[in-house]
C-alpha cells in the first residue's frame, strides 16, 4: 500500500501549514476506537515522547499541546484548528504508540464517578455542585 | 485492531506522577445568536474555544472500501466552548451546540456522559429554542430552561413561556442574564440540582 504520509513526514518545521484536507491527514480513517473518544477526554503527552521523528506535523503540534498540561481532545481541536473528528483519529493513533495518555476518569466506566448503572454518582454531582457554588 | 510494526518508535509507558483531573460536562443549548458563547464566557476560566467537526452528509453506510461513489457533501459546523476548574481536581466542561437545527443529529455526540443541559431562550424567537426542548425531553436529559434577558429586563411572565413552550411542570425555568457570571452560575446550579434529584428519585 503507498505511503499516503509520505509527502508529509518530511519535517520542514513548518508545524502550522495545514494545506492538506482534513481527512487526508488521518489516511482517511475514522476508527470505532476513536469516534467512542469523548471530546472532554484528557490528553497528555508522555514525558519520553521526545522521539519525535517522523510524525506529521499535526501529530507533533498535539504532542507539543499536550506536554506539561492536560488538554481536552476538545481544545486539541480548537488549538490545532482541526476537525474534532481529526484529532480523535490522531489521539487514538498517538495513544496506541504511547506517546500521550488518554484520560477518561469522570466519564464511562470509572467507578468512582459513575454509578453501577453508567450514571453520574450522586457523590461526583455534589462535588460539582458546591464547586460551582463557591465560584 | 492493528498490531504496531515492530521497528515502530514505541515510548516507554511510565507512571502518572499525578491524577488527571475529573471531567465533567454542561451542554448549552438554544437557537442562533441566542447567546451561548456569552454565557459560557460569563464564568469560563478560559476565553470560550471554537471547535469543528466536519461533516460529510449522506454518510452512513458507506464502508471503508468506499464502494459508493456518489458526491458528498462536506460542511463544517462550529461549536463553542468553555473550562472551568472546581476544587478537588474537578473540571467542568460548558459546551455550545451548534446553533443550528439541522446539526441536531451532532447532538448525541455533545451530550453523551453530560451532568445535563441549559436551554436558552430568546422570548422574541421562542421557535429556536423548541427543537433543543424537544431533544432534551425526548432523551430523558435533565434540562432548565433560562430566558436570557438581553437588556437586563424581563418582557414576558415565566409562566407565559412556560406554556408557550409547552414544559412541563418539573422543568426548572428562571430568568438569566448571558453576560452575569451570577446568572450562569444560578443556572448551572440549577441544572447540577435537578441531575441530583433525578437520582434520588430513582
Amino acid at each position: 500500500m503507498p505511503d499516503l504520509y509520505a509527502t508529509q513526514t518530511a519535517d520542514d518545521g513548518d508545524d502550522d501549514a495545514y494545506a492538506v484536507r482534513p481527512y487526508a491527514v488521518t489516511g482517511g480513517r475514522v476508527s470505532a476506537a476513536s469516534v467512542d473518544l469523548p471530546m472532554e477526554a484528557l490528553v497528555e503527552a508522555s514525558s519520553n515522547a521526545e522521539a519525535l521523528r517522523g510524525l506529521t506535523p499535526e501529530k507533533k503540534k498535539i504532542l507539543q499541546l499536550a506536554t506539561g498540561q492536560y488538554q481536552s481532545v476538545a481544545e486539541l481541536s480548537a488549538h490545532t484548528r482541526l476537525p474534532l473528528g481529526v484529532v480523535r483519529v490522531l489521539v487514538t493513533d498517538l495513544a496506541e504508540v504511547n506517546y500521550l495518555r488518554i484520560h477518561t476518569g469522570g466519564t464511562a466506566q470509572d467507578a468512582s464517578t459513575h454509578d453501577e448503572s453508567g450514571g453520574l454518582s450522586l457523590s461526583l454531582l455534589e462535588s460539582v455542585l458546591d464547586g460551582i457554588a463557591a465560584l | 485492531m492493528a498490531s504496531q510494526p515492530s521497528d515502530a518508535p514505541v515510548a516507554t509507558a511510565t507512571p502518572p506522577a499525578h491524577i488527571a483531573p475529573t471531567v465533567v460536562k454542561i451542554v448549552i443549548a438554544g437557537g442562533f445568536a441566542v447567546g451561548k458563547t456569552t454565557f459560557i464566557g460569563s464564568i469560563s476560566d478560559i476565553d470560550p474555544l471554537n471547535t469543528e467537526a466536519a461533516m460529510t452528509e449522506h454518510s452512513v453506510g458507506v464502508d471503508d472500501a468506499g464502494g459508493v461513489t456518489d458526491r458528498k457533501t462536506t460542511t463544517t459546523v462550529a461549536m463553542d466552548f468553555g473550562r472551568i476548574a472546581l476544587p478537588g481536581s474537578l473540571w467542568l466542561y460548558l459546551f455550545g451546540t451548534p446553533g443550528q437545527d439541522r446539526f441536531l443529529f451532532m447532538w448525541d455526540d455533545l451530550v453523551r456522559g453530560a451532568i445535563g443541559a441549559v436551554v436558552l431562550v430568546d422570548t422574541e424567537r421562542l421557535d429556536q429554542c423548541f427543537p433543543a426542548v424537544d431533544y432534551f425531553e425526548g432523551r430523558g436529559i435533565p434540562f432548565v430552561v433560562g430566558v436570557n434577558c438581553f437588556d437586563g429586563v424581563a418582557k414576558h411572565q415565566l409562566e407565559d413561556v412556560r406554556e408557550a413552550l409547552g414544559l412541563g411542570p418539573n422543568v426548572p425555568l428562571m430568568y438569566t442574564d448571558a453576560r452575569e457570571k451570577a446568572a450562569t452560575k444560578q443556572a448551572l446550579i440549577a441544572v447540577v440540582q435537578l441531575a441530583m434529584k433525578r437520582i434520588k428519585g430513582n
